[in-house]
């Protein structure tokens, strides 16, 4: 059994899994407010959408990892012999800086978010302000992005 | 820049007050200040606001059946004042009759409701043959009309003096008893016992199936005459342009009117105060001039306590920056305005975090595609040139960096991309600089080298802002000393710190010794000087060694900048993992197959990458503006401002042009 190939996978597995969860739950949450809103008022549609887009990115940062696991590992190409099991639990370790913080960032941008757009329920001419706000909390995802994308880099 | 603003005292005659007010309105320039305390009920005021209303309820019930404005149509038409007066009398007609519809709406839903509540009444009753008004008491039979649990039947079988009609079995038993009038009182008790509800029959004529059918009926008239007014309200849907033009004229005729709540009066004169901007006090007293000579006009400058209305002036390429900074504060009146300083760092910034040739031509001709159709105006005419901008810098960066719709020098995704990414290797320039894939950490440096730039311009616009103000002993202190601070230990260190990362550059002692000590010297300013304002010495270091623990901050501020690399890989590789995909559905051996895959994967490259850039772009935007407010204006930027409402016309649908 090739237990670098299935370390390497569970690493790639886990980034995506973990920050995708994060983003489901993150944009469903300020899915459910943004109807809220817009069925007061449609016109705040494209205002709330925006709002809502912000913690659907760390899903993204997840696949990212995750492809970028898979190509450099080999697991893409097929070929996994070389692939020893320090190298394995290596790409494991460098997906979990985004698995988790891509995870309860976009669940707390989520809320934030959800924050947002009930200001701009009540003040549309601020919702850039509730995007900032967001992105304050989004700023630790992509740091988690930085530092799980340079670790698996730098595994040759 | 921060406009200067003048507070203006105006007295003129009542008798040219709608003249004047109508004058200053046009020219956009006098934000009125409340002068009346109190509201003071109008009639004329109270009766357009009504219209308002009832134009604004209107307009949103025949909005769904408006014709589409098209997607590249301008935001919003342009008329003259005169001409959108105009449509205020058939507009107010169109109302008139929209809301007819409506309540006819209202009233046939109404009735509608309760013919069906009614006829549900009648299901049990059809079993009964005789007409509902046949059931009714004599002088000697007493009728009980009602429903009767299914378990309480036997109870009611059981009394002799009742005469019970049962007519169909199911839970709750519609029942008709008869009783001598004599018993009624017993009944009544009795049927307090059991499980009875009284019903009464509606007023109808015949039996409860004839109802029925005639309620139907009804049903079906009311269906016609609502899908009737509906397609009247249908057709009303191409008058939407009329109601949106009177709105904007009623709407520009309202505040003009509720302006005059604010004046304050004497007898025959009334006085406007207000804030005007610096340049555009000529034009408004020639305003003023041009429609009476009677009037005294003054202006001044704000004093202590008075807080003006804080207004930015910049060339035209800065201007559009300008909605970037009012999306975090408006400078406070008198400080300094960061739009012209902003601007450079926010291009170059935004570039370097999306970084693609490809992205850049779309962002750059989705933007002036949409200014020149859609013609914006307000904030979205400032973004979408913020985004024509940004564009033209991610081009740039996607030559530097090496990146084209994801596809680079050493592109793996097959396929026709992996043509495209081996053209790129041979001409050898594409990347230009550096490849971040391939050497990641000089990107990220040279994102490092980036951020300490902004940071280190931010104190020194400071700085030039506390000299231009004789506060030297700030400039000094609070800004240049971390100018010295910041510099002095990133060219100190730099060796250092660029050989743990596995490529350093060497740098002289004669270099990064006085480095290091301009860095101490800094320091030294900081410790001696922070607390400059108290007397005690022992508390004055204390608080000067705490203002050197800041230094943490700069350095999270330029650790911070670290998300500009992030970002940049994060479109290229999702770019490359769309190209990827889409690629997999080319390559079959059947021609028909490859055929379909072929297209397919064209559709999907367009989706895929029109997703990828729409929510990077998002992402590049807001991430830029962060680094602007926090990491920038943190250091010289004071926020809080007024925004400036000049009575003008504040339109929703057209742009009045003159």
């Amino acid at each position: 059994m090739n237990w670098g190939a299935i370390w390497a996978t569970a690493g790639a597995v886990i980034a995506a899994l973990l920050a995708g969860i994060g983003s489901a739950i993150g944009v469903g949450i300020t899915g459910q407010a943004s109807a809220g809103v817009v069925s007061e008022n449609p016109d705040l549609s494209g205002k709330c959408l925006l709002l809502q887009l912000l913690p659907g990115t760390q899903g993204i940062y997840g696949l990212l990892i995750a492809v970028v696991i898979a190509l450099q590992s080999g697991l893409m190409s097929g070929d996994v012999s070389t692939l020893t099991t320090t190298l394995g639990v290596r790409y494991l370790l460098a997906g979990l800086p985004i698995a988790f913080g891509g995870l309860l960032s976009a669940i707390y941008q989520g809320k934030v978010a959800v924050a947002g757009i009930n200001m701009v329920a009540k003040k549309p001419t601020e919702s850039g302000k509730g995007m900032v706000m967001a992105i304050m909390v989004e700023t630790y995802a992509v740091l988690s992005l930085l530092i799980s994308f340079l670790l698996v880099i730098g595994i040759k | 820049m921060i406009v200067s603003m003048k507070r203006l005292s105006l007295v003129a005659l009542k008798s040219d007050q709608d003249e004047i007010l109508n004058a200053l309105q046009k020219i956009g320039t006098v934000e009125i200040i409340r002068l009346a305390d109190g509201d003071t009920p109008d009639g004329e005021t109270d009766a357009i606001n009504a219209r308002i209303q009832r134009l604004s309820e209107s307009i949103s019930a025949v909005k769904p059946y408006a014709k589409k404005a098209g997607f590249l149509s301008p935001q919003k038409r342009e008329m003259t004042l005169g001409d959108i007066r105009g449509y205020v009398p058939k507009a107010a007609e169109t109302t008139d009759e929209i809301e007819t519809l409506l309540h006819t709406q209202t009233r046939l839903l109404a009735e509608r409701e309760k013919a069906v509540s009614v006829r549900a009444s009648l299901e049990p009753w059809t079993a009964l043959t005789v007409p509902m008004d046949s059931v009714k008491n004599t002088s000697r039979v007493h009728y009980f009309v009602g429903l009767c649990a299914s378990k309480d039947v036997q109870r009611i079988r059981e009394q002799e003096y009742l005469e019970a009609e049962l007519l169909n079995e199911s839970a709750t038993v519609p029942t008709i008893l008869a009783c001598r009038e004599d018993d009624t009182r017993v009944v009544q008790n009795f049927l307090k016992t059991i499980d009875w509800q009284d019903y009464v029959f509606p007023k109808m004529q015949g039996t409860p199936r004839e109802a029925i059918e005639s309620l139907d009926r009804r049903i079906a008239e009311i269906d016609g005459q609502y899908a009737e007014t509906q397609k009247q309200l249908e057709a009303h849907g191409e008058t939407i342009e009329t109601l949106q033009n009177a709105l904007d004229a009623e709407t520009i005729d309202a505040e003009r009117l509720s302006a005059r709540g604010d004046l304050s009066y004497t007898a025959h004169a009334f006085v406007l105060e207000g804030w005007v901007r610096e340049d555009e006090v000529e034009k408004t007293e020639q305003t003023i001039k041009s429609v009476t000579d009677a009037y005294s006009f003054e202006t001044r400058d704000p004093i202590e306590g008075e807080e003006p209305p804080s207004v930015v002036k910049n060339s035209k390429f800065v201007k559009p920056f300008e909605e970037v900074q009012t999306l975090y504060s408006r400078p406070a009146y008198g400080t300094i305005d960061g739009t012209p300083y902003m601007t450079p760092f926010y291009i170059l910034l935004f570039g370097l975090m999306l970084s693609d040739t490809g992205y850049g031509i779309l962002l750059m001709l989705g933007s002036w595609l949409y200014i020149k159709k859609k013609k914006p105006t307000g904030m979205s005419a400032g973004i979408s040139r913020v985004l024509f901008w940004g564009g033209l810098s991610t081009i740039v960066w996607g030559v530097l960096t090496g990146s084209f719709f994801g596809i680079t020098r050493t592109d793996a995704s097959g396929g026709v991309f992996t043509i495209i990414g081996q053209f790129f290797d041979r001409i050898g320039i594409f990347p230009a600089w550096i490849d971040p894939m391939q050497n990641s950490m000089a990107m990220l440096g040279l994102c490092f080298g980036l951020g300490v730039l902004h940071i280190v311009a931010g104190y020194i616009v400071g700085a030039i802002d506390k000299f231009s103000k004789g506060d030297w002993k700030s400039a000094v202190f609070d800004q240049i000393s971390w100018v010295l601070i910041t510099l002095g230990l990133v060219i100190g260190f730099l060796p250092a710190i660029t050989s743990m990362a596995g490529s350093p550059i060497e740098l002289p002692k004669a270099v990064t010794m006085p480095a290091l000590i301009a860095a101490a010297v800094g320091a030294a300013m900081v410790v001696l000087f922070k607390g400059r304002e108290k007397k005690n010495p022992f508390s004055r270091i204390t608080s000067g060694l705490g203002g050197l623990y800041d230094i943490t901050g700069v350095l999270s501020d330029i650790l911070s900048y670290a998300r500009l690399f992030a970002l940049g890989i994060a479109t290229g590789v999702i770019g490359q993992v769309f190209n990827m995909l889409s690629n997999m559905l080319t390559g079959s051996s059947n021609i028909f197959l490859a055929i379909l895959g072929a297209i397919l994967c064209i559709v999907l490259v367009i989706a895929l990458h029109t997703f990828n850039v729409a929510i990077n772009a998002l992402g590049a935007f807001v991430h830029c503006a962060r680094l602007q407010y926090v990491e920038f204006y943190g250091k010289f930027y004071e926020s809080g401002g007024k925004e400036f409402r000049p009575l003008s016309y504040n339109t929703k649908h057209v742009q009045v042009t003159k």
